[in-house]
């Protein structure tokens, strides 16, 4: 009981620094505007973001780094949505995980997931894929911004409007935050 | 395929089948497509009212006249058989010529009067509003 106490302190307070770093990187780039553009800030990074096929379609993007040369690729057959979510979501494992060259693919269905499974605590590659989730939900939908504007208005499709996210991942967020 | 890029992925040749185009902002903005969507469908409504509004009133005046000119052919339709009849009769006394060229200036009225109201009273319905669509 108190090492599963202790646990899940532990990823709250893992998802707060991921909120925290997400917030400060869109201040240092001066990108806290809706909605918020993870192209721009991966330009401004210095990464460049191209469409993709992939022979498994499965897969809905990934980043490498071989030196200050960082490449994200995206499938170029997915919604725009899907698309911001997945450049979101490279840019969390660029800022998190990528600190010296190496690469990371991203599969769609792992795109939304959250919370780690108690199952998957010790795999390595579904908890940088949750941190990387968490990163580009806080990304995209900035903790402060959602709180502030559901304030105003509770509908979910005006949010997602809003920020330009699909109703999906706005109603993930809203749960996350605790808001519904 | 931009040989840097193909360089850095090479690991995953396989997986990688293609690299197209460099994604830009505006193709991830959906708030946009759908702005402009929004603002095209607006604008179709309001040139589709105001063509609707249109067509109303000239439809309007055409009824007006339409009715008008039937009236003047009835009226002379009228007036031509009633002085044929009488001329017939011989309770109206006219010259030949005056009968003939007043029968036959009715009746080149009337064919005038059709062609007026068949041609410029229902024209062809043209391409003008698909034209506008497109202009949008």
């Amino acid at each position: 009981m108190a090492y599963n106490n202790c646990r899940t302190k532990e990823k709250s307070m893992m998802r707060e620094k991921i909120e925290n770093r997400a917030m400060e990187i869109l201040q240092q780039h001066g990108l806290f505007s809706l909605p918020i553009d993870p192209v721009k800030l991966a330009n401004k990074e210095g990464i460049k973001v191209h469409n993709a096929a992939f022979s498994d379609e499965s897969v809905s993007g990934m980043v490498a780094r071989r030196g200050q040369n960082i490449t994200m690729l995206v499938n170029q057959s997915d919604p725009p949505y899907r698309k911001r979510f997945s450049i979101a979501h490279e840019l969390g494992h660029h800022f998190l995980h990528l600190t010296e060259d190496g690469e990371i693919v991203t599969k769609k269905i792992d795109l939304f997931r959250v919370y780690i499974k108690p199952e998957d605590e010790e795999n390595e590659e579904k908890r940088r894929d949750v941190e990387a989730n968490q990163f580009a939900a806080a990304l995209l939908m900035p903790e402060s911004l959602v709180k502030e504007i559901y304030k105003k208005t509770e509908s979910l499709t005006e949010m997602a409007q809003l920020f330009n996210v699909s109703e999906e991942a706005m109603g993930i967020r809203l749960e996350v935050l605790r808001l519904i | 395929m931009p040989q840097s890029i193909l360089d850095t992925f090479s690991q995953f040749k396989g997986q990688v089948e293609e690299i197209g185009s460099a994604v830009t902002s505006d193709d991830i903005d959906t708030y946009r497509q759908i702005r402009e969507i929004e603002d095209k469908s607006y604008k179709l409504k309001i040139v589709l009212d105001a063509w609707k509004a249109q067509k109303k009133e000239e439809r309007k005046w055409r009824n007006i006249y339409a009715g008008v000119l039937l009236g003047f052919l009835f009226i002379q339709i009228v007036v031509v058989n009633v002085s044929f009849f009488l001329i017939g009769a011989g309770k109206l006394k006219v010259e030949e010529w005056v009968a003939n060229t007043f029968i036959i200036a009715v009746f080149g009225e009337v064919a005038s009067m059709t062609l007026v109201i068949v041609r410029y009273l229902f024209p062809k319905t043209g391409e003008e509003f698909p034209k506008i669509i497109e202009g949008l």
